[in-house]
């Protein structure tokens, strides 16, 4: 895979400016790792230059794990650029690809595109797989956006599962709904 | 709810009985309850300023007081405001409570409080004061109860583990309440378990299995918190035993994929029917043949369920409030992230580090010291 050499090479000759031992990868393979906490937006630019190289490079290596490769393909959201773009919606329009990684693949792409997203997360929504087609409409309502709210509209009839009908038809409503309770 | 699954019982690596069982628990169930006093302290209603004051009186052979009001819904968050002993002294306050010796969770739907969480701070006989703060902008009603540990800890004791497998079957296949007893990595998991809390003075009990009876293709992948509050509560049984949902996938409400997630800390170890009445882990590293690491994310979140917290915060924003598990001070590069690298040999390597690593292992007497007190174990 062209990217994934390309990375490897680029991580290579790359150190960051870390302890020697510990490379930029080590640190986002770190926040990936988190039991109870996703990496944030904030955390990951804080570590500079290279991240959505290196979670490509994590999302890319078998040997790491799927969860913590779902994470980082979920985090390169965060880093919308032609790179990461056409990182996810290959993992999205790849149908032989881990369900847990589309699913990631899928967020990420509404993270960072946005209305742009809407027409390429089409797969997700139309995917035989209902935790995928799910996780489009929680991922597609994220966007929120009129756009956003039309697309779960004219999924509505065609959706087979009760459980992502649940989910399209909360999603619909909430759309526009103020976010409420917060501690002092 | 009174749902029907098959339900497996190992202990000792010999299937003692399979039967078909009625999963809809209740007080005085079959479990061992022996050593636990349960008391309803009533209801209490918010305020105008969104707070609400309970008390209990510790009953002199106790050796933890696990308080829990609610419930209140996933949209209002709580905390406990303040607390006050048996002799008037402010014992915790939210605005300082790195300075104490009690950490409280600002939690959704069901407010778990435990005394005590350090040795530095023992329960004692008497009447405690909680001030309660609610989030929400309307008057909040809720239930308090209490549950005593009245049983003296030992350093020789056990902990039930109660596997509910949500549809995982597609996952691990072929993994189900029938056969995990015999699954090797399940297995090898539960020993690593063991390993893992040993140095807490607990290992594990006896382990039951049971496939989910509820909307399996709703919960094989747990999304947010309501989903996560509403599976736990699925899990009626008061016995003293964690009840582990093992699913598929755990996404946070804006879709990331984590690991695990407990109730709490602490959780409400021994209490049915709440939404923190669990744990929920993911399967994936089961799935991957990763048992070390399946392994430390049971045992960690299940650490969390008996009221042990991260040594520090990955922000750094604060700390368990343990004497002998260190605390990392070291950012050393300034970003805001306490990285596990940055913090070796200051709790980088403990089992309740907030980052799942190959060096996490370690654990503490004073860690051993609460979670000894917990509900749970016996």
């Amino acid at each position: 895979m062209l990217i994934a050499s390309t990375l490897t090479l680029w991580l290579a000759a790359a150190q960051p400016a870390f302890a020697a031992e510990v490379t930029l990868r080590d640190r986002v393979l770190d926040l990936v790792s988190g039991y109870e906490d996703a990496p944030t937006r904030d955390e990951l630019f804080k570590l500079g230059d290279g991240v959505d190289l290196a979670l490509i490079d994590i999302a890319n290596d078998a040997s790491v794990g799927r969860t913590r490769r779902s994470s980082a393909v979920w985090a390169l959201g965060f880093f919308p650029t032609d790179t990461t773009h056409t990182y996810v919606l290959g993992v999205v329009q790849d149908a032989q690809a881990d369900s847990l990684l589309r699913r990631s693949a899928t967020w990420a792409l509404c993270t960072g595109w946005g209305d742009a997203a809407l027409s390429e997360v089409a797969p997700s929504l139309k995917s035989d797989d209902a935790q995928l087609r799910n996780q489009a409409v929680r991922a597609v309502a994220k966007v929120g956006t009129p756009a956003a709210l039309v697309t779960l509209q004219q999924r509505l009839p065609l959706e087979s599962s009760a459980m992502v009908r649940d989910t399209l038809n909360a999603s619909i409503q909430a759309i526009g709904a103020p976010a409420t309770g917060e501690i002092k | 709810m009174n749902t029907l699954s098959f339900q497996y019982i190992l202990l000792g690596g010999t299937i003692l009985a399979a039967s078909l069982a009625a999963c809809d628990g209740g007080k005085g169930d079959t479990g061992f309850d022996e050593g636990l006093i349960r008391e309803d302290l009533g209801s209490t209603t918010t305020d105008t300023a969104g707070g609400a004051d309970i008390s209990f009186e510790a009953p002199a052979d106790a050796v933890s007081a696990l308080i829990t009001c609610g419930p209140y819904g996933y949209d209002t968050l709580a905390t406990a405001e303040t607390i006050t002993d048996p002799n008037g002294g402010t014992i915790f306050s939210y605005e300082t409570d790195q300075g104490t010796a009690l950490r409280m969770p600002v939690t959704d739907d069901l407010l778990p409080v435990l005394i005590p969480q350090s040795p530095d701070l023992d329960l004692t006989a008497g009447i405690y004061g909680i001030r309660l703060y609610f989030s929400a902008s309307g008057a909040v009603t809720v239930g308090c109860n209490a549950l005593y540990r009245v049983q003296e800890p030992t350093a020789s004791q056990t902990v039930d583990i109660h596997f509910v497998f949500v549809g995982v079957d597609g996952d691990v296949p072929g993994l189900n309440a029938f056969s995990a007893v015999d699954n090797a990595p399940l297995n090898e998991t539960l020993a690593g378990v063991g390993e893992l809390w040993a140095g807490l003075g607990l290992a594990v009990g006896e382990v039951t299995y049971a496939d989910f009876a509820g909307d399996v293709e709703l919960y094989n992948s747990v999304d947010g918190a309501t989903e996560f509050g509403n599976l736990l509560k699925t899990n009626t049984s008061e016995d003293r035993a964690v009840t582990l949902f093992m699913v598929g996938a755990i996404t946070d409400d804006d879709g990331a994929t984590i690991l695990g997630q407990a109730a709490g800390p602490p959780g409400a170890p021994a209490i049915g029917g709440t939404s923190k009445s669990g744990a929920v882990v993911t399967v994936g590293f089961l799935a991957d043949g990763d048992t070390d690491t399946e392994a430390r994310i049971i045992a960690h979140e299940v650490g969390h369920f008996m009221g042990l917290f991260h040594p520090t915060e990955k922000d750094g924003s604060g700390h368990d409030p343990l004497s002998d598990t260190p605390e990392c001070t070291s950012d050393a590069d300034g970003n805001g992230t306490y990285a596990s690298d940055e913090c070796g040999g200051q709790g980088a390597d403990y089992l309740m580090w907030w980052a799942a690593s190959a060096a996490s292992v370690n654990t503490s007497d004073d860690q051993g010291w609460v979670v000894q007190r917990s509900a749970l174990p016996h």
